[in-house]
């Protein structure tokens, strides 16, 4: 499967030296944000606002707006699936989680992220030893 | 007192103040538009709404039931602008499944464009759209407005039909960029800047000022015109609007009849002008294939109905101005530009088709053919296309022509004569023929066919020639010159008056009076032996030729 995540976390490595780092802020973060509602998801089903709040305390997300479409993407992209449920306190709510082939793309996601992960320290270490600054 | 609205978001029933409402309902249309062809546009909307819902649940209590304008200030400020839904994902990192979204809001509108616009920002606009340089779109309007005239029609009516870019929402979909804070803000910027640049030019150099100034005033003469065309078309409009309509609709099916009927393309005169042949003849004449006639015929149809179908359209929108039909416009000017470089491409093929010529002269002795007279008399033999000797002399044309039996017959055959420089009589018989190459037109020149007969005191010259109609209309023509030595006369018969082709003569008579006389050549030239030796200079249109010779 094409990894969106992996192909994102790429160009932002890539693209570090030479864009400006508003636009790399942004690359990483669209790509960060998917895999945290994937991993999110992954632990428990969730509805929006569950995920909002998860993804606000660690400041993912800076308007809430940017989730649903992107909840509408990976859903369907197929890796999302959804049930409705009845609410005590207010309307009722979508409970998002993953399809197989959706934890299926996040073991893969997961894999990649730690390669990458390492790989990127790796960078920025060298980078630390050969600067003048 | 205040109004309020009661609204049901998701499940959940709110009683909301008029403003919020309106604010509320504007947000979650834009949100709406956003996402209007994207897979899943009512997921995403009505998730928005439940968490909307949520919010706005946190915000009323049994104290505080309505919900006012700045509940839902807040509640858009915690769910952001809807252009910032999507600010982290730009084109190029969006693939397969996800592409779909953000075209949504990169749609180009075609727009006139103030900014950089030389008359009413027409060229400019479609430059946009197409991604060209408005200078092509503008050199293309120039030439058709010189040489065609139907361009300028075309200008007026998008002129009218397109609408200006104002707002900076409309110069950014005029341009294709998507339309978001970002760019509003880049474009505001820039406008102030450029108006910056005005401010310091007007301190700058008096020249410069004055060129601005004459530059502004032409722009103003211009803007003034355009107000009192729109104004003028606004008051009367409805009246052109119908004019335009039927003018159109007519110009347009005379087109389609003039191609799919058989009404003949050149025939102005009844009998004698031209013999009349349809549009399928001509095709058979001209084209090398049915492929090449048929881009002939939609390049004639693009390049000159589109401007009628266009004015037609243009009357409509005159006169119901609701019922624009989207694209129709931009449609209209590709299918025009299509026109051209069709027009363009069949043009230079058939040029192509013409580019060399040759000539192939044949000279008879006529008297190895039995010519013993010292006066021959000139005269035609059979004339297919029934010329009237009233008409005969202008009937000597190239539109003289019709296709029989798989032969194509031209009734153009131009006929001199001249001196001798040795004591024959001689025929000079010029076939001559255009083609793509020099063998191609030799071989096209060599099948033409002309006939003429000869015995002891008569010439009868054919006035026609035919040519194999496989070998098509390439430029075929049949030049003849008699060569008569001093001392020998002609008698021009008044038949000769369909072929005779500026012949010089002492009395400069014009060629269809020197028929029926008698004219023998002398060391000067050609002089007229039975003319009236007064009338011979005075050539006046009411002295009569109709002398008997004896």
């Amino acid at each position: 499967m094409y990894s969106i995540l992996q192909y994102n976390a790429y160009i932002f490595v890539m693209q570090l030296t030479i864009m400006n780092i508003e636009n790399s802020k942004a690359q990483l973060r669209k790509g960060i944000l998917e895999f945290c509602v994937l991993a999110l998801l992954g632990k428990q089903e969730a509805y929006p606002s569950d995920l909002l709040q998860s993804l606000k305390g660690a400041e993912l997300i800076v308007v809430e707006g940017t989730l649903y479409p992107l909840l509408n993407r990976l859903k369907n992209a197929g890796l999302l699936t959804y049930r409705w449920e009845e609410s005590k306190s207010g309307p009722p709510r979508k409970y998002y989680s993953l399809t197989e082939q959706g934890k299926t793309f996040f073991k893969e996601l997961t894999t990649s992220w730690s390669e990458l992960r390492d790989a990127v320290e790796n960078v920025l270490e060298t980078n630390i030893t050969n600067e003048n600054k | 007192m205040k109004k309020t609205v009661q609204v049901n978001l998701s499940g959940q029933v709110f009683t909301l103040d008029e403003d919020a409402y309106e604010l509320l309902s504007g947000y979650l249309n834009k949100i709406g538009r956003l996402y209007e062809r994207s897979v899943g546009k009512d997921d995403i909307l009505s998730d928005i709404e439940s968490r909307i819902a949520e919010l706005l649940l946190e915000k009323i209590d049994d104290s505080k039931s309505v919900v006012n304008i700045r509940d839902v200030e807040e509640v858009i400020q915690v769910m952001g602008k809807p252009e910032q839904f999507e600010e982290d994902y730009d084109a190029e990192s969006d693939e397969g499944a996800y592409q779909q979204e953000d075209y949504s809001y990169r749609t180009k509108r075609l727009y006139r464009d103030p900014d950089s616009r030389v008359l009413g920002g027409v060229c400019s606009g479609i430059g946009y759209y197409f991604g060209f340089d408005p200078i092509w779109i503008r050199l293309i309007f120039g030439l058709s407005f010189v040489f065609f005239g139907t361009g300028l029609f075309l200008y007026i009516l998008l002129w009218i039909i397109i609408p200006e870019a104002r707002t900076t929402a409309e110069k950014l979909s005029m341009k294709g960029e998507p339309v978001n804070i970002n760019n509003i803000g880049k474009t505001i910027e820039k406008e102030f800047d450029a108006f910056g640049e005005r401010i310091s030019n007007k301190e700058g150099a008096f020249r410069r000022n004055q060129g601005k100034k004459l530059e502004r005033g032409v722009d103003r003469l211009f803007h003034f015109l355009a107000e009192i065309f729109r104004g003028l078309f606004t008051v009367i409009g409805k009246l052109f609007g119908t004019l335009f309509i039927v003018v159109g609709v007519f110009v347009f099916i005379s087109l389609l009849a003039g191609v799919f009927g058989s009404a003949d393309v050149i025939h102005l005169g009844s009998d004698s002008w031209s013999a009349g042949m349809d549009i399928y003849e001509w095709r058979d004449v001209v084209f090398n294939s049915d492929e090449w006639f048929f881009m002939a015929i939609v390049a004639f149809f693009l390049f000159v109905g589109i401007p009628f179908l266009a004015l037609a359209y243009g009357g409509f929108v005159l006169l119901m101005p609701r019922y624009k039909v989207p694209y129709l416009g931009a449609s209209l000017i590709s299918m025009w530009f299509i026109g051209v470089v069709l027009a363009i491409l069949t043009g230079l093929g058939i040029a192509q088709e013409f580019s060399k010529n040759e000539s192939i002269s044949d000279v008879i002795m006529l008297e190895d053919l039995g010519l013993k007279a010292d006066t021959i008399t000139l005269s035609i033999g059979d004339d297919p296309f029934n010329v009237s000797m009233k008409r005969a002399y202008y009937a000597n044309n190239d539109f003289m022509m019709k296709s029989k039996d798989d032969y194509i017959i031209v009734g153009n055959v131009d006929f001199d004569i001249r001196k001798s420089q040795d004591d024959e009589v001689t025929l000079e018989v010029v076939r001559h023929a255009n083609g793509a190459s020099f063998e191609a037109a030799a071989d096209k020149a060599e099948a033409i066919d002309y006939q003429f007969r000869v015995d002891s005191s008569n010439v009868i010259l054919d006035p026609f020639f035919k040519y194999p109609q496989e070998d098509l209309l390439r430029s075929q023509e049949v030049s003849l010159v008699l060569r008569i030595p001093e001392g020998k006369a002609v008698f021009l018969d008044e038949g000769i008056k369909r072929i005779i082709d500026d012949i010089d003569n002492l009395q400069d008579m014009y060629d269809p009076r020197m028929v029926e006389h008698l004219w023998e050549m002398t060391p000067k030239g050609l002089d007229c032996v039975d003319c009236d030796k007064e009338r011979r200079y005075i050539d006046s249109a009411n002295v009569s030729i109709s002398v008997e010779v004896n």
